[in-house]
């Protein structure tokens, strides 16, 4: 009877270890993960692939509900004070607005994206990073960018800044979050959420914002995304 | 002060632009005219493009330009999304633009791209893993929605890197232009399920 109280206290003992293992082995081996895509996929909860304006105002109510003030109850304790970020506007932000908004808040700009439109009409992201100092692209990189030798006679239309990546501080995410030319402040690859030591980003949402017809200002009848009856059942999804 | 000076640049980006002509160099136009998996586009090229930016720096604009797909493709791009692969789903269509040799240091990835693949992802690495050589030698954007992928349009990813140290023409650096399904590795990493590469290009040429 003794020896089987034994066996059964060191048959516990030695799963509590394995799985304990287990999560180090899990913890290490996620260390070099990617979370940008993962994340941006469980928005879609009922993973019709489309992102329906249900799902994304869901997503936002919980990153600003409760993401953003985690990072703020973590960082009132002690942790970090800046979190890694990606912002997706509300409409396209030319230069002056994009570099205003950058000074304006204080973020420490990693990466950014921009759109343009195609001679197909064909929605074009463009990405640009702050080089030698400098946060705009050099003028000879985005000539570049917007020709297309193929199409002399049609070049790519550029319409603005739509999403930007960088660390803020953690003090000013309620504030960016509010201000209008913001949709959402997405702290969701921050490293207080997930494993992210390579700084993979969270995906930006303007391309579903524009699927859906929420950006604001001018709008562009673009050719590719959903139309018709296809539309009509993510709207009301 | 700062603001005028902002004004001016912005200013300048926008009316000098047009007249800005781009001293640089194109490498040939090398075409593939096959697909190299049943998900692959059958057709499209890539180019080279070396230049001077306004700073003096030299760098390098790798094209990959006019790619279409069939109809099959689509079909087995959407087959994958839905379904997946070896028990893995979602799989992603992915267009990848890397260095050959994973130790390169003559070019270096700096976030510059261009793409029209429906909902891209664009992602930037330094291989070899896990912690690289310091110079970025992958880029490759992922569509998110591939779904959406179309026969009749022309598609098109164009990566920027600066050159670090320019290689002699007796030893140049590969690059390969290359389509991919990628799907959620168990630890959270996004990995190819399937590749094939469609052509490589050497620079200098």
């Amino acid at each position: 009877m003794r020896f089987k109280s034994v066996l059964i206290v060191a048959a516990v003992a030695l799963l509590v270890v394995a799985g304990a293992i287990g999560v180090t082995a899990t913890q290490i081996i996620r260390a070099g993960g990617d979370p940008g895509i993962a994340e941006y996929q469980k928005i879609d909860a009922n993973k019709d692939g489309y992102i329906s304006k249900k799902e994304l105002f869901a997503h936002k109510g919980k990153v600003v509900n409760e993401k953003h003030k985690a990072a703020l109850e973590a960082a009132k304790r002690g942790g970090k004070k800046e979190n890694f970020v990606t912002i997706t506007f509300n409409r396209p932000l030319s230069f002056e607005e994009f570099a205003q908004f950058a000074n304006e808040t204080g973020l420490k700009v990693r990466f950014y994206e921009a759109r343009a439109i195609d001679h197909q009409g064909l929605r074009v992201g463009m990405g640009f990073s702050p080089q030698n100092g400098k946060l705009l692209p050099d003028e000879t990189d985005f000539s570049l960018m917007l020709s297309d030798p193929d199409y002399p006679n049609k070049k790519r239309k550029f319409l603005g800044i739509i999403d930007v990546v960088g660390y803020l501080d953690v003090e000013k995410l309620a504030e960016v979050q509010n201000d209008p030319r913001v949709f959402l402040v997405d702290n969701s690859c921050d490293e207080l959420f997930v494993h992210n030591p390579k700084h993979k980003y969270m995906h930006s949402l303007y391309w579903d914002l524009e699927d859906l017809g929420l950006t604001k200002g001018p709008k562009y009848g673009f050719t590719d995304g959903p139309k018709g009856e296809e539309l009509k059942r993510i709207m009301e999804e | 002060m700062r603001k005028l000076s902002m004004l001016i640049f912005v200013a300048s980006l926008v009316l000098v632009l047009p007249v800005i002509a781009i001293a640089g160099t194109w490498g040939p136009k090398v075409y593939w005219s096959s697909a190299c998996a049943s998900y692959a586009p059958y057709k499209g090229y890539g180019q080279l493009y070396e230049y001077t930016d306004s700073t003096g720096k030299l760098k390098l604009s790798a094209k990959a330009k006019e790619i279409y797909f069939t109809q099959s493709a689509v079909d087995k791009i959407k087959y994958y999304y839905n379904n997946g692969y070896n028990g893995k789903k979602p799989l992603y269509y992915t267009f990848d633009i890397a260095v050959d040799n994973d130790y390169d240091t003559t070019l270096n990835a700096f976030y510059y791209y261009a793409t029209n693949f429906p909902g891209y992802h664009f992602d930037i690495d330094d291989d070899p893993e896990p912690y690289g050589n310091g110079y970025n030698d992958e880029t490759e954007v992922v569509s998110l929605k591939c779904y959406d992928i179309k026969t009749n349009q022309s598609y098109y990813f164009e990566s920027y890197f600066e050159v670090k140290k320019k290689p002699p023409t007796s030893s140049p650096t590969k690059i390969a232009y290359s389509s991919q399904e990628s799907y959620e590795h168990w630890s959270g990493e996004y990995d190819t399920m399937l590749y094939c590469t469609h052509i490589r290009l050497n620079y200098p040429w």
